[in-house]
């Protein structure tokens, strides 16, 4: 196992370095450096655990001394999270978007002056510069509304629901807007359903929301979570709550989970995009390491983006229950 | 000790008559005014959305949703009556939904992980109650800290991992504890079964009379003969039992487990509690409060959803119906209770 992870990074330096130094590489691979990184959430939930375990995996791989925070998705906890790790002087620090550029800008003026590798994953920085790995989460959002568009034939005057986070700077927020503006410009009626702190940390909360909505509003074509693989994955019990059959009403979600995957299989969920988190956990602290050991900076990778639909579950249902995917 | 003859004469010239004190004695039985409250709500939401509260699914749905929650804060009654705090229950929720769903994915065990579940709760529970007594920290500070040291634990054995069991539908245990008798789910039944414990607990049992005695003044409880650490420890042991019964109903209905579970708890268990009557200071419960009080947190959101309140509006609404319910709980048992309400009568008298 070790030696396919280290494989893998070596893979991955050689393709950033896009030159054949191994000489270099070896002293990357060995780099001795601390890392301290945000995941986001809690430690194991749906959307944390693979970028957890890619961020390991990368780090054994490299010789790094990885230090992780989980801010339960509250961009304030972020912020102070990263003054925290800055306070310790590491080598590099690998943020999250979510408080915004402004938001974040002061701390990363002290980072660049403490000569601390600054590096982003999941949510953008825009304008900063900074190394970045995760979604173009306002085109996912849109690339989200499209697939359930496409899937459920919907057209202009349909209804869906959309159960989300609509307060700006919030997780999730800008993939709601992107969902909002590709119904907009479909013309496709929504209502919004700001989801609950309470729901956001225990899914099943939602049920009865969700159900009542439904309950309300028959005439609904839709529902699309852009944004929380716990709220995804019990979209099948909302469904089936709520008396509705597989494929009556397009439910389409992110991330996915092993229940997620169960109500895929059984048809009462019809889409999931899937921003692969590994790659968020491992790509970062690979970053991190380039830029302090060569300066190489400056990466945008884009870490997915694709569509999980019952085609192509079975391919990666083995993958999710050990938590790589 | 002779009571003066004027005492009694008083009350004897002043006997009330008419539907007033007959309504005025109701509303002082337990939980009446909540369950009216509660009734109030209901009849609101089937007025403003009918299509949800007019049906039989959307109950269904809650009786299916609500039993956890309903379990813990039953627990939590009985702490608050004994003047102490537990803020660790989603960590027990967590750690036993681990132990159980681990012990039937790993082994295919299905009453042997119950046990295995509800004994590692009931632990986790007396490890609490050795901490507070023995350790001499007030509960709210102990079980805070447990709250991450069990909560820890749990994400450490799981090593982070979420545990999918959908296979476990249709088992008998499945049957027992989260099926459905007709559409109607069978965890209600057991929530209401925990009820009834918790009530006969608190009202006609020794140990109920000592909880509320060392809620009212644990030093004078202590300087009458009561055992108050030997007693802590059974009510946080049992606590921790609750709080696994809870998560090993929520993981057989959601069939899942996940390191986060039961967090969401955290605020609407305590807010049952107290919206239900249950006195902050101690010394006081009201069990058929707390099911009313879980009842109502988890209706006021769907509620206002299916009423066509939406966005950032739901927020701002639960807020308004938090505070109208509870005033509204608490003048139905006793206006005078509600400052407003005391000056408003008291005027009116003048």
């Amino acid at each position: 196992m070790r030696s396919i992870l280290k494989g893998l990074a070596g893979l991955a330096l050689s393709a950033l370095l896009l030159a054949p130094v191994a000489a270099m590489a070896d002293d990357a691979v060995d780099s001795g450096l601390t890392v301290y990184m945000q995941m986001g959430g809690n430690p194991g939930d749906t959307a944390t655990l693979a970028r957890e375990l890619g961020a390991r995996a990368a780090a054994k791989s490299l010789n790094v001394k990885l230090i992780e925070q989980h801010a339960g998705w509250n961009p304030q906890t972020m912020i102070t999270q990263a003054n925290e790790a800055l306070a310790a002087s590491p080598d590099a620090i690998i943020v999250m978007g979510h408080p915004g550029t402004s938001a974040m800008t002061p701390f990363l003026k002290k980072a660049k002056e403490a000569g601390i590798v600054v590096v982003d994953n999941n949510n953008a920085l825009p304008g900063t510069g900074l190394s970045y790995f995760g979604l173009d989460n306002f085109q996912a959002g849109k690339n989200l509304a499209q697939a359930t568009i496409d899937n459920g034939k919907l057209k202009a005057g349909d209804k869906v629901v959309i159960y989300g986070a609509f307060i700006e700077g919030a997780p999730s927020n800008d993939v709601a807007k992107g969902t909002m503006e590709t119904l907009d410009a479909n013309k496709i009626a929504y209502d919004k359903l700001q989801w609950s702190n309470e729901a956001v940390a225990d899914p099943s909360l939602a049920v009865p929301v969700l159900v009542a909505y439904l309950q309300s509003n028959p005439d609904t074509k839709g529902i699309i979570v852009p944004g929380h693989g716990g709220v995804t994955a019990v979209l099948g019990k909302v469904l089936q709550s709520a008396g509705k059959k597989p494929g009556e009403i397009q439910a389409t979600g992110f991330d996915i989970s092993a229940p997620a995957i169960q109500a895929l299989k059984d048809g009462y969920i019809t889409v999931i995009l899937d921003q692969q988190p590994y790659l968020q956990g491992f790509m970062p602290v690979v970053a991190a390491v380039l830029e302090k050991k060569y300066g190489l900076a400056g990466l945008n990778v884009n870490t997915g983006g694709g569509f999980v639909t019952k085609d192509n579950v079975d391919q990666i249902a083995a993958l999710v229950k050990t938590g790589i995917r | 000790m002779a009571a003066p003859a004027h005492a009694h004469a008083k009350p004897a010239a002043s006997k009330p008559r008419g539907l007033g004190p007959l309504i005025g004695r109701l509303f002082k039985v337990e939980g009446v005014p909540i369950a009216v409250v509660f009734a109030l709500l209901v009849i609101l939401f089937c007025i403003a959305a009918p299509r949800a509260f007019l049906g039989y699914r959307l109950y269904m749905s809650f009786m299916a949703s609500v039993p956890p929650p309903m379990i813990i804060a039953l627990g939590l009654t009985l702490i608050a009556v004994a003047g102490e705090m537990d803020l660790s229950f989603p960590s027990v929720v967590a750690f036993s939904s681990y132990v159980f769903s681990a012990l039937y994915q790993n082994y295919g065990l299905t009453w042997p992980a119950l046990g295995a579940a509800l004994a590692t709760g009931t632990l986790l529970g007396l490890a609490n109650g050795l901490i507070i007594t023995q350790l001499g920290i007030p509960s709210l500070i102990a079980t805070l800290a447990t709250l991450f040291l069990w909560g820890g634990l749990a994400t450490v054995i799981s090593n982070g991992v979420s545990v999918a069991i959908p296979q476990i539908i249709g088992t008998d245990i499945q049957t027992v504890f989260v099926g459905r008798i007709g559409v109607f789910p069978v965890q209600m039944i057991w929530a209401i079964a925990t009820a009834v414990f918790v009530w006969f607990l608190l009202n006609r049992h020794r140990f109920g009379e000592n909880l509320l005695f060392i809620g009212d003044n644990a030093k004078v409880a202590k300087v009458v003969g009561i055992a108050t650490d030997r007693e802590k420890i059974k009510l946080f042991t049992l606590m921790g039992f609750l709080s696994a019964f809870a998560g090993v109903l929520l993981t057989l209905e959601t069939t899942s487990y996940f390191s986060s579970q039961g967090m969401g708890y955290l605020l609407i268990v305590v807010a049952s509690v107290f919206i239900g009557g249950t006195s902050i200071f101690g010394g006081s419960g009201k069990v058929v409060g707390t099911v009313f009080g879980a009842l109502m947190v988890a209706i006021i959101e769907a509620g206002l959803v299916a009423s066509g309140i939406q966005g950032f509006w739901t927020q701002f609404f639960i807020g308004v119906v938090f505070i109208v319910s509870v005033t509204l709980n608490t003048a139905i048992e006793d206006p005078d209770k509600v400052p407003l309400l005391k000056k408003l009568r008291s005027r009116a008298r003048n």
